[in-house]
């Protein structure tokens, strides 16, 4: 399962609507750790979904995958 | 009753918008964006899809569609948001206190200054205008898209263009707007402040703060937005950054139903419709002996003003007027509706108005009656 780490949950919620545009299964659940604090993760659930495929689809609307961890 | 108030907010709202209203206090009742649970984040989602309906209606991307309480909230949000040290501002003549007010506590707060451009109906000349007041250190012009007061429109393209030409910050309050004039960032607008309870059919306690990202926007309020929590500085991402704490939840997931309803007509159809009400009022009322009317919404001058008209009745006091009226059934807003820039401009600063504004609801026929009624004062 690829999972994504989103700052807002706007962005989130972005991301899902615009991934479930293209037919891809995602969900947005709550995510955090000691270094990174509160934020939101992008779980797709779709297995025909690779994580190249779904950052660039993701960067064509401004989320990036880059956040860490 | 018959409502003709809707400059203050509309009433009644569309079905559609009570409906989710009763439907939103109870399906979406947790808190959205803070925890993890399916209530909370199915309310999250629902707040989405009204912020994406609402970032759609102005050309803009979701994240920066920003939530607030009100078009007064956004536009204290820009202005203050904008203003730096020394920093000087460009308004026109007939901006509401909404605007006016946090301009001049921006000035007063960062030692700057401000300049009032003449509205008037030649649009090059407004623009000329406009130009003349801007300086090297002027930080943003702010403008009304329409007066609340005489309807008066502003060119908001051509300003625009002006603005990206001198490089400062465009910032236009449509809180007359919004809903009926074509006010979009594709215009060139960098910030759009609205109401959500006016045109856009929405409940009280929502407006919306709509920016393109150019300009980086100070906070005026910080605090939780159940985002980059172990910071204790505000984010710099939008919407969280101008979110803090926890927004009308209900309001803004019903404010998309209201969207929704301005789609379904279309804002063109809308604005047609109430300008043909006030053409129709004004057709009318300029034939009654004793009433004076501020703006003259003609056939010919459609595309200047948006659907607002002030009068008078002969020497009442425009509150008097009102009460008249009001007493009459109908209900509209006398005095100085929040803008004595405009009062002064067509010198009713001392008794003020009566104002006529009309919503997709109203009818000609109700337009009639008021006309008969004024038309029995008028004569006592």
């Amino acid at each position: 399962m690829t999972i994504i780490y989103i700052k807002s949950f706007t962005q989130a919620h972005k991301a899902m609507s615009f991934l479930q545009k293209h037919g891809i299964r995602c969900i947005v659940e709550r995510s955090f750790d000691n270094r990174a604090g509160c934020g939101f993760a992008l779980k797709v659930t779709d297995q025909n979904a690779s994580r190249a495929e779904v950052c660039a689809l993701l960067g064509s609307i401004g989320v990036s995958c880059d956040l860490s961890r | 009753m018959i409502y003709l108030d809707n400059a203050a907010t509309t009433f009644p709202k569309p079905q559609a918008v009570y409906r989710k209203w009763a439907h939103a206090m109870s399906a979406y009742g947790a808190n959205p964006g803070r925890s993890g649970h399916e209530f909370s984040q199915n309310t999250a989602e629902a707040v989405y899809q009204s912020r994406e309906k609402c970032a759609e209606l102005f050309g803009a991307e979701p994240e920066n569609t920003i939530f607030t309480l009100n078009c007064t909230q956004a536009l204290n949000f820009a202005i203050k948001g904008v203003a730096r040290k020394g920093c000087h501002f460009v308004t026109s003549d007939m901006e509401h206190n909404a605007s006016i007010r946090p301009v001049y506590a921006a000035v007063k707060s960062h030692g700057g200054s401000c300049t009032m451009f003449e509205a008037v109906e030649d649009e090059e000349q407004t623009v000329y205008n406009a130009e003349r007041a801007i300086r090297p250190n002027t930080a943003a012009l702010v403008c009304t898209a329409a007066s609340n007061v005489i309807g008066l429109r502003t060119p908001i393209r051509e300003l625009a263009a002006l603005c990206r030409r001198k490089k400062i910050c465009f910032i236009v309050d449509a809180a007359q707007g919004a809903g009926t004039l074509p006010i979009t960032l594709k215009d060139g607008a960098n910030i759009i402040c609205a109401a959500g309870h006016k045109g856009l059919y929405g409940p009280m306690g929502t407006g919306l703060m709509i920016t393109d990202g150019a300009y980086p926007l100070n906070t005026i309020i910080e605090g939780g937005t159940g985002s980059a929590s172990e910071s204790i500085t505000q984010p710099d991402f939008t919407p969280d950054r101008f979110e803090s704490g926890t927004i009308n939840t209900a309001g803004v997931i019903v404010l998309g139903e209201g969207v929704d309803f301005v789609n379904k007509l279309t804002p063109e159809k809308i604005l047609a419709h109430e300008l043909t009400l006030c053409r129709r009022f004004c057709s009318g009322a300029e034939k009654i002996r004793g009433i004076r009317l501020y703006n003259n919404i003609t056939q010919t001058n459609l595309e200047l003003y948006a659907p607002v008209v002030s009068f008078n009745i002969g020497d009442i006091p425009s509150t008097e007027g009102a009460a008249m009226l009001s007493s009459k059934g109908f209900y509209m807003r006398g005095g100085l509706h929040c803008a004595p820039l405009a009062h002064k401009k067509i010198g009713t600063i001392n008794g003020g108005t009566i104002r006529f504004s009309p919503s997709a609801f109203n009818t000609e026929r109700e337009v009639d009656m008021l006309l008969k009624t004024l038309e029995k004062i008028a004569l006592k």
